[in-house]
């Protein structure tokens, strides 16, 4: 205890300065030691943690002195919750700004969803990314030691290519694992879809073993040429009217399976194609579907004969060539919501 | 003498019955240093808890007895509460800073939490503050011994050149190396602590649980025995024996191999 006239450290308890014998007022100092629980909990955490700090000490690799330093501790737990913008700055208190940096920021996210296939989505995202680096720069800025504007721009950029590269693109990759969206292009007059209309399918991850006759798919059209005949690569978009190991048969108009005319409700988008006759026996990882709906530019010449090779690449598509089942419209914004 | 039986006579003064003489005073409190005494007491006979209730009842006392911080730090240490140990002794410090016996148990409830830099830390200044005991040098020779350096035995021998070195500063060497399943190198300093003192029961205990630990069962019998002889209702040494008949062939093997491995 500090003697309030000569500043001497006593012992507590002393009822008189040491030093100048001045009357010191009485401390409690706690004699009682606190005690663990039965179970030591603190004890074996610690006899645990200070062996693996020690074990790892040697690995760290001491960074050279950047222009960038740390003055103070980071609050690390701001910083994960960052991970989700304007989290962070909830948790430090500063509810306002975090709630503008989350509702901005899932705007974004969620206007880049709706526009998805199309260049705004892309920018869209790009400002997401933007949004959520500036969440982190915010909770940095006290901590970071700044000399000159270089190396500022340079942490940012390197921040928003790390969200970019490492986080949104890993998660964008894994979702179109599931959905993916797409536009499709150069469509034959039908009442289902146009030109230019977003849509929806199930990603390869959740592509079924085997298709139903009626499911509507998206498939891949590789390019193929014969002589008068050019078709270009693409994809397609059609039912499926013929199962693997069916017998097709497509003549004057007509497609027929097994030597039955197809069920109800399972028919081409639009009226197909002008081709000729053509019959075969799909393979087991084959479907039987007439693309009805794209314009093939197929250009003949003047008296010319689609070969059957072509008809074959037409008709027929390999299981490996189905994209997968399309099940929404994100646009127009008219017609949003599922595919019948 | 006051009241009615002013007036008695009896033939012989000295006869007066005890309820007239004056009510006793209150007897006197122990103080800080008696029970400082018993605390110490009860340490060598390795009854730890109610050590520690008398350190702190002697600390109520007596704020100024730096033993009995120590010894508080030390008896929650052997509680194994070593997080406590080291709260506590940070609470001591501050109070008496640059303290070298409270440097000591901060450094020994350090090593005794495996925390290495923080015990070589406290042990270097302990050693460097004024002043010097034993005990600072056994808390160094722990930190040597954990850290796998020879030069811990140097340490504990140092400790016992020191000129307030008492009979229990081996046994508390012995307690640190059989803590450490150091059992054969504990046994010597037990059976030092037993020449100068053999009326110990809880030495005797100590000596009887090493050999256990090294496999000498018959050595380890005797020695339960002497401690029962010098204190019958010695409980741990009573359990002990117990155990000691019910041993199991694997309890034999591990100390065999304590043995071949010289611990």
């Amino acid at each position: 205890m500090q003697c309030p006239s000569c500043q001497f450290e006593n012992l507590p308890g002393v009822a008189a300065c040491a030093r100048c014998q001045s009357v010191l007022a009485p401390v409690e100092v706690a004699v009682v030691p606190r005690r663990a629980s039965v179970l030591r909990i603190t004890t074996r955490a610690l006899r645990l943690w200070y062996p693996l700090r020690g074990a790892v000490a040697p690995l760290r690799i001491p960074l050279p002195r950047s222009p960038i330093l740390l003055m103070e501790p980071l609050p690390w737990g701001a910083v994960l919750r960052t991970l989700i913008p304007g989290w962070g700055h909830r948790h430090l208190g500063q509810r306002r700004v975090g709630t503008c940096l989350l509702a901005l920021w899932a705007c974004l996210i969620l206007a880049a969803i709706l526009m998805v296939a199309t260049p705004w989505a892309n920018h869209l995202l790009f400002g997401a990314v933007s949004v959520h680096a500036l969440a982190f720069i915010m909770l940095m800025a006290a901590n970071l030691c700044w000399e000159r504007m270089i190396w500022r721009c340079a942490f940012g950029a390197a921040l928003g290519a790390v969200l970019y590269f490492f986080i949104y693109g890993a998660i964008t990759g894994t979702a179109s694992r599931f959905i993916c969206p797409y536009v499709l292009q150069n469509l034959r007059t039908n009442p289902l879809v146009a030109t230019g209309d977003g849509l929806l399918a199930y990603g390869p991850w959740l592509k079924p073993k085997r298709f139903e006759r009626g499911d509507l798919v998206l498939y891949e059209i590789p390019a193929s040429a014969a002589p008068g005949y050019l078709v270009r690569a693409g994809y397609g978009l059609d039912r499926i009217l013929a199962l693997p190991g069916e017998h097709i048969c497509y003549a004057k108009g007509q497609f027929t399976v097994n030597g039955q005319p197809l069920p109800d409700g399972v028919a081409p988008l639009a009226s197909p194609p002008v081709l000729p006759k053509y019959e075969a026996t799909l393979g087991m990882d084959e479907y039987g579907i007439l693309s009805s709906l794209l314009d093939l530019r197929i250009a003949p010449q003047r008296g010319a004969t689609v070969p059957l090779g072509l008809v074959h690449d037409l008709v027929i598509v390999r299981h490996d060539r189905v994209m997968g089942r399309v099940f929404w419209r994100l646009r127009p914004w008219a017609r949003f919501g599922a595919v019948q | 003498m006051p009241g009615r039986f002013a007036n008695l006579e009896f033939e012989h003064q000295d006869e007066a019955p005890a309820a007239l003489a004056a009510p006793r005073e209150n007897p006197p409190r122990d103080s800080g240093l008696d029970l400082l005494a018993q605390a110490h007491e009860k340490n060598h006979s390795r009854q730890f808890e109610l050590a520690l209730r008398l350190y702190t009842r002697a600390l109520q006392e007596d704020r100024r007895l730096v033993a009995a911080w120590v010894g508080q730090v030390q008896m929650l240490v052997q509680l194994d509460e070593f997080h406590e140990a080291r709260v506590w002794s940070d609470k001591a410090l501050e109070i008496f800073r640059n303290n070298g016996d409270l440097l000591a148990t901060r450094a020994q409830a350090c090593i005794r939490l495996r925390d290495k830099p923080g015990a070589y830390r406290y042990s270097d200044a302990s050693l460097q503050a004024p002043g010097s005991s034993p005990w600072r040098w056994i808390v160094r020779g722990e930190v040597l011994l954990v850290d796998g350096k020879r030069q811990f035995e140097d340490c504990f021998q140092r400790a016992l050149l020191e000129p307030a070195v008492l009979w229990f500063d081996r046994v508390v060497i012995a307690r640190t190396l059989a803590y450490h399943r150091r059992a054969a190198a504990a046994i010597r300093y037990l059976r030092a602590a037993l020449e100068l003192d053999q009326t110990q029961a809880s030495v005797w205990f100590e000596l009887a649980g090493c050999q256990t630990a090294l496999g000498m069962a018959t050595a380890a019998r005797r020695s339960y025995e002497r401690c029962l002889e010098l204190s019958p209702d010695f409980a741990p040494g009573l359990q002990g024996l117990v155990r000691l008949s019910t041993a199991s062939p694997v309890a034999w093997l591990r100390g065999l191999w304590g043995r071949w491995r010289r611990r």
